[in-house]
């Protein structure tokens, strides 16, 4: 199928249900190469849904996103013989490559170093030897002011340095695209800002991101566009400066607590 | 008559009880390699999306666990060899029992091992671009691998104290030894006393080995 669009992502109609309930109605958003695009709402709005359908982590249950000109869907998994949506399934695994993703909870390897956390991904994926990887490792870990600590076990690091070293293993991949899910959120008040300052240098570089965050300093500030959800849908978008008069009453309850907080 | 503990008895047939020991570890070990090999597939099996997969898993598991190890020796060694469908030696058939039974216990293990990997961790690897395989491979097995040592050491033990029974199809081991020769020299109580602590010992000496394991396995993870 031709994907009709210049944009570097686009969702069309894209769902995800849990069994009944539905956690994202039919949904359609496109992504400019470059942009810098947050989502904002409150908790259970569907933002996070949201952007785990970007990279089929959580895939949709219905829609279709296209990502740098080619069109991806959920795979159907066979009953009986699950293998059959093998073809599908490794082009996904290829897609996720080029898209890197940043989590809540790190999801840093606790049983790999620093260093080899950051290396796994160059050589099962990108085919680096491990000598090339390590090196080209250490060098994405000092990007983010993480290289002496190569060797460490990420247990021994606070949440703001394991958020660096899964920052950096993200963008060891070269991604086209980087999802932030709330990376700050699970952070110690003094260590958001030394992460958000990467994730500021990295827009300022030019990479295309969609983030998902509560911090709105930084959504008006670095955003070229802001999406409000609630309940599983896309309220309302806009500049950041049209966020400062927001058209619906919804967000503008929501703009006004987390203000109050 | 004065009882007396007569440690003559077990001192002049040591040789004898120590072979037969290294047999019920040969034994014991091999069974628990069976048993630790066809644990994971089934494992996978069990999680499986399709129900071809899982329903034979689940049942294979059930009837692993529910049927009673003497029956399995019995029915490997005896009714089979009768039935003209294969005839093993009593060790391959001990091997055997002991794998089949344990092999049940040990997909339990890895299955409980794999679930106490947090999502989180499957997810990380998925969003590097590893496929389902080498996720589990490199990122969920790894993890899973060092909780499943210390139920995995009682599954062994279990092995190693079901091996006793295999003295009933003959297989000379430690209990076989011993209980010859309590019978030979009237002194069942020095003998079945000797074997308990040999067995005892060989529970700890493996207990050290797994903690070890598990030690150089929880590399750079706190507990």
């Amino acid at each position: 199928m031709a994907a009709a669009t210049s944009s570097l992502l686009e969702l069309r109609q894209v769902t995800k249900q849990f069994g009944e309930t539905t956690v994202l109605h039919p949904t359609d958003l496109q992504v400019e190469r470059g942009e810098v695009v947050c989502v904002i709402g409150p908790s259970g709005s569907g933002k996070s849904t949201l952007l785990r359908c970007v990279n089929f982590i959580a895939p949709p249950t219905t829609g279709a996103i296209v990502f740098d000109g080619k069109e991806y869907h959920p795979p159907k998994h066979h009953r009986w013989i699950p293998a059959l949506g093998m073809s599908e399934e490794q082009r996904l695994t290829r897609l996720r490559t080029e898209i890197g993703m940043v989590f809540q909870q790190f999801n840093v390897f606790p049983h790999l170093t620093v260093r080899e956390n950051v290396a796994l991904g160059l050589r099962k994926t990108c085919g680096y030897g491990k000598k090339a990887a390590d090196e080209r490792a250490v060098e994405e870990l000092a990007k983010v002011g993480m290289a002496e600590k190569a060797a460490a076990y990420p247990e021994q690091l606070s949440g703001g340095q394991k958020q660096r070293v899964a920052i950096a293993r993200a963008l060891a991949l070269e991604p086209k695209l980087m999802l932030f899910d709330e990376a700050t959120s699970a952070l110690d008040p003094e260590l958001v800002g030394g992460v958000l300052q990467i994730m500021r240098d990295l827009a300022d570089g030019g990479m295309t991101m969609m983030v998902v965050t509560h911090e709105m300093r930084f959504a008006m500030d670095v955003a070229d566009r802001v999406i409000f959800m609630d309940r599983g849908g896309i309220v309302e978008e806009g500049t950041p400066e049209q966020f400062k008069a927001p058209q619906h009453e919804r967000t503008r309850a929501f703009l006004q607590s987390i203000n109050r907080g | 008559m004065v009882f007396a503990f007569d440690t003559n008895v077990i001192s002049d047939n040591s040789g004898e009880l120590l072979d037969g020991l290294l047999l019920t570890v040969e034994v014991a070990a091999l069974g628990f390699a069976i048993a630790a090999l066809l644990g994971l597939p089934l494992a996978l099996a069990g999680q499986s999306r399709s129900p071809l997969l899982r329903v034979p898993a689940t049942l294979w598991v059930g009837l692993a666990r529910g049927v009673p190890l003497l029956i399995v020796i019995f029915w490997l060694y005896y009714a089979a060899a009768q039935e003209g469908l294969f005839s093993l030696t009593a060790f391959v058939a001990g091997a055997l029992s002991l794998g089949l039974t344990g092999s049940g216990y040990m997909s339990e293990i890895y299955r409980t091992a794999f679930s106490a990997v947090p999502s989180g961790q499957r997810e990380g690897a998925a969003a590097i671009g590893l496929s389902r395989f080498q996720a589990f491979r490199l990122i969920v097995f790894p993890q899973a691998l060092r909780t499943a040592i210390p139920p995995g050491m009682n599954v062994f033990v279990m092995l190693l104290k079901g091996a006793t029974l295999l003295s009933v199809i003959g297989l000379a081991d430690m209990f076989y030894t011993a209980k010859l020769v309590a019978v030979n020299e009237f002194k069942p109580f020095e003998l079945y006393t000797a074997a308990a602590v040999l067995v005892i010992a060989v529970t700890l000496i493996a207990a050290l080995a797994a903690g070890i394991a598990e030690r150089r396995l929880s590399k750079g993870v706190r507990r």
